[in-house]
């Protein structure tokens, strides 16, 4: 399928600040993600359109006292007292963006191999 | 497998029409191109192409052909004439060998590059080492190997009794046991390997097949474990440390239950890589360890802010004798970087050119926390799709609910401070030339990069001029790992790999550290036990210095010292060779220059020699005084001749 546009319609995310006047062919409405409400959330990588996070995910956390670690979450390996991986539910992700010990989370980012083939195996997941 | 066999029955003779002058291996590809066979892509030549090797009078007059492509000069021979290269359309060789100037035209011989190429490149064979190294071929030093497809029953990988060298293997992506690694994935051990090698099929043996990640040619972590610590028993060629203890970390990338890659879940994966880092330097204990990644992406602040490199700086301060060697990336070429500075009520144009979009593509741009930014995407036909104010996010979205584009104005980047905006357009989006709109609301600083994330198959491109600095992966930015770039180790002049990323990194540190041979390298090939392959990359070049590496450790080991990982990096640029690169200052592409393996091991010996102890200096001192001088023995000398002659 191949899109035409400006078929598709416009949606918004305008809680913080007011839609700039820089387009004017677009309606506006309301859309599932609010990066305000992930602050701690590292952007590299991580912020995606469309779906909601679901499920279980992985991640890596910072933490800004040594050894903590935020309630209802399980250490998969400790890299130093500030720093950990886990895999959690997702909405635990909003808990630990209102937890004050919680300095930022990372959450997984694709790599691939830097041959100059392209030669990434069968297995591996292609962009999408 | 059935045999096809001509037909000569039906054959017959015909002329070629092939100027017959000409070197006979160039007819026969002339010939065969007329008859409608094109010549395929290789590792050193595009479709229908072929290297050639001339003798021409005039070097100027060869470069400038627009037919000869990478023209390299090779020398000038005693008539006075020049030795050159390139590669040629084969359509245009008959006209290439008709011009004036060029006396000799051949095709080139095929290549068989293999890793003394690179282990003689880089004077890391043990006869070019220093003399009375105890470097051993990196023997008691762990290389720790992150990456897909390693073939422990490759014969590279087994000892002289055929025994694994392998201390242990992680496959993530493996059934999870009860003492699975971080709770996932099947960890082999040595004794399970040794098992495993005395089967007739040893991968059934043990769930884990090398050829599950060959896409063609090979698995790259069989390819890139060869060049660090092959020990040649199969394929005749040693790697850089054949001697080292081998841990292999076959990295996985969780998808999810129904085989689709889910947005916030796995993928191939930098939460898992830092876990594979934590595993190895946790396996490896007290020895000294050397980890070579050769994986990245495009889209990152290109910092070293991400917690994945954060990781990776804590994992090495925490002890001596840790090291990890990352690939600079091989996107110099792709034109996925674009920077500029905006103005306060301004704006500024990237045109970002794609083709129908068959596959999700996205571009990250960063910029100074204190500055707010609006951005605009404004479609080939000059259609305002979208716009994003600072701390905004939109999307496109079509009547059935898909999300055809999406745009994050997102502010303080919970690691550097720093604002980003993420576009992403999503598969079935037309192809055209669109503009991204930078407007500068409010400005202090300006300046902005922007990086296209990378697509194997698909590569997006913003428009020409392509600015192919800070090209360098997003992994490889952290502050103590160090960062590789690629060069021919195979050439006298050693160019550069046209792939290999450049740097600074955006802070503007000199990333990459060092360059060594990735270029056409011959290392061992999966499921072969004995073959070889040939790939090209950063991730050939990585490797390479990983295993160097393991040789500085390994004679630090010996010769009771330790060294931390700003002083293999300070060796290592102390050490690198000069010219090419030109000049003393750093290059953004070779880094501080070639890594020289010889130079490297003999800093290390000097640094474990001691100097004198003050007790010893005071000894010597003292020795020194009771010497008699020149001025007493002169006189000593007159003294005994006076009496000699007293008699």
């Amino acid at each position: 399928m191949q899109y035409t546009y400006p078929r598709p319609t416009l949606m918004t995310n305008s809680a913080d600040a007011p839609n700039p006047d820089h387009s004017s062919k677009s309606g506006a409405g309301p859309v599932p993600i609010r990066l305000d409400t992930l602050r701690k959330v590292q952007s590299a990588g991580a912020i995606k359109p469309g779906e909601e996070l679901d499920g279980s995910i992985e991640a890596i956390v910072k933490v800004n006292r040594a050894d903590y670690t935020p309630a209802n979450i399980t250490v998969r390996a400790r890299i130093d007292p500030f720093l950990f991986t886990c895999e959690m539910p997702a909405d635990e992700l909003e808990k630990l963006e209102n937890d004050p010990g919680v300095e930022s989370v990372a959450l997984s980012q694709k790599l691939r191999t830097d041959d100059n083939d392209g030669g990434n195996p069968k297995q591996s997941p292609s962009a999408e | 497998m059935t045999q096809t066999h001509f037909d000569l029955t039906q054959a017959s003779a015909r002329s070629t029409q092939v100027n017959p002058d000409m070197d006979p291996r160039l007819q026969f590809y002339v010939a065969r191109r007329r008859a409608g066979v094109v010549r395929a892509e290789s590792v050193s030549t595009a479709v229908d192409e072929i290297g050639v090797v001339a003798r021409v009078k005039k070097t100027s007059s060869w470069e400038s052909l627009s037919e000869v492509r990478e023209p390299v000069v090779i020398g000038k021979t005693k008539d006075n004439d020049f030795i050159v290269t390139g590669r040629v359309p084969i359509t245009r060789i008959e006209n290439v060998r008709t011009q004036s100037f060029v006396k000799s035209l051949k095709a080139a011989q095929e290549m068989q590059p293999d890793l003394h190429a690179t282990t003689q490149e880089t004077a890391a064979r043990p006869t070019q080492l220093p003399a009375g190294h105890k470097a051993n071929g990196g023997d008691g030093t762990v290389v720790g190997v992150i990456d897909y497809g390693g073939d422990f029953a490759h014969e590279n990988f087994r000892n002289g009794d055929g025994t694994t060298r392998l201390l242990s293997l992680w496959f993530q992506d493996g059934p999870t046991t009860a003492g699975s690694p971080f709770g996932y994935g099947r960890e082999l051990s040595a004794a399970e390997l040794n098992l495993a090698l005395n089967q007739a099929n040893p991968y059934q043996a043990v769930g884990y097949d090398p050829a599950n990640y060959d896409s063609g040619s090979g698995s790259h972590g069989t390819h890139v474990m060869d060049i660090a610590g092959g020990n040649g028993r199969g394929s005749g060629v040693p790697g850089m440390a054949p001697n080292s203890d081998l841990i292999f970390v076959n990295i996985s990338h969780a998808l999810d239950p129904t085989g689709t890659a889910v947005v916030g879940k796995s993928f191939a994966d930098s939460v898992r890589l830092l876990e594979a880092a934590k595993y190895i330097f946790d396996k490896a204990g007290t020895q000294p360890c050397v980890i070579n990644i050769s994986l990245g992406t495009n889209a990152a602040p290109h910092d070293g802010s991400t917690l994945v490199e954060q990781g990776f700086d804590a994992l090495l301060r925490a002890a001596p004798n840790r090291v990890l060697t990352i690939s600079a990336s091989n996107s110099f070429d792709d034109g996925i970087h674009a920077a500029g500075t905006v103005s306060q009520g301004s704006t500024v144009d990237l045109e970002w050119e794609l083709s129908n979009l068959a596959r999700n593509i996205e571009m990250e741009i960063w910029f100074s926390g204190s500055d707010r930014i609006t951005v605009e995407l404004i479609s080939p036909n000059g259609v305002t799709l979208l716009s994003a104010s600072p701390g905004t996010n939109q999307s496109l979205t079509t009547p059935a609910g898909q999300v055809a584009v999406f745009m994050a104005n997102r502010l303080n980047d919970p690691n550097n401070g720093d604002n980003m905006i993420g576009i992403f357009l999503s598969a079935g989006m037309p192809g055209g030339s669109y503009t991204v709109r930078l407007h500068g609301d409010t400005v202090s600083a300006g300046d902005f990069h922007a990086w296209i994330e990378r697509d194997n198959s698909f590569q997006s491109q913003f428009a020409q001029p392509h600015d192919n600095s800070h090209t360098i992966g997003s992994v490889s930015c952290s502050n103590l790992s160090i960062a590789v770039g690629s060069y021919d180790g195979h050439k006298a002049a050693t160019p550069l790999s046209f792939f290999s990323s450049a740097g600074p990194t955006r802070d503007g540190r000199q990333k990459p550290e060092v360059s060594a041979p990735g270029h056409a390298v011959r290392a061992a090939r999966s499921s072969t036990k004995i073959g070889t392959t040939l790939k090209s990359g950063t991730s050939m070049a990585a490797p390479a210095v990983a295993g160097l590496v393991a040789l500085m450790l390994s004679e630090a080991r010996s010769r009771g010292i330790d060294l931390d990982v700003n002083q293999v990096r300070d060796i290592l640029i102390k050490t690198a060779r000069r010219k090419p690169p030109a000049g003393t200052a750093w290059h953004p592409r070779y880094g501080h220059g070639r890594v020289s393996a010889s130079e490297a091991v003999a800093e290390v010996i000097a640094l474990a020699t001691p100097p004198p102890t003050p007790a010893a200096a005071a000894t010597a001192k003292k020795a020194s005084k009771k010497k008699p001088s020149k001025k007493k023995k002169r006189a000593a000398k007159k003294k005994g001749r006076g009496k000699k002659a007293k008699p």
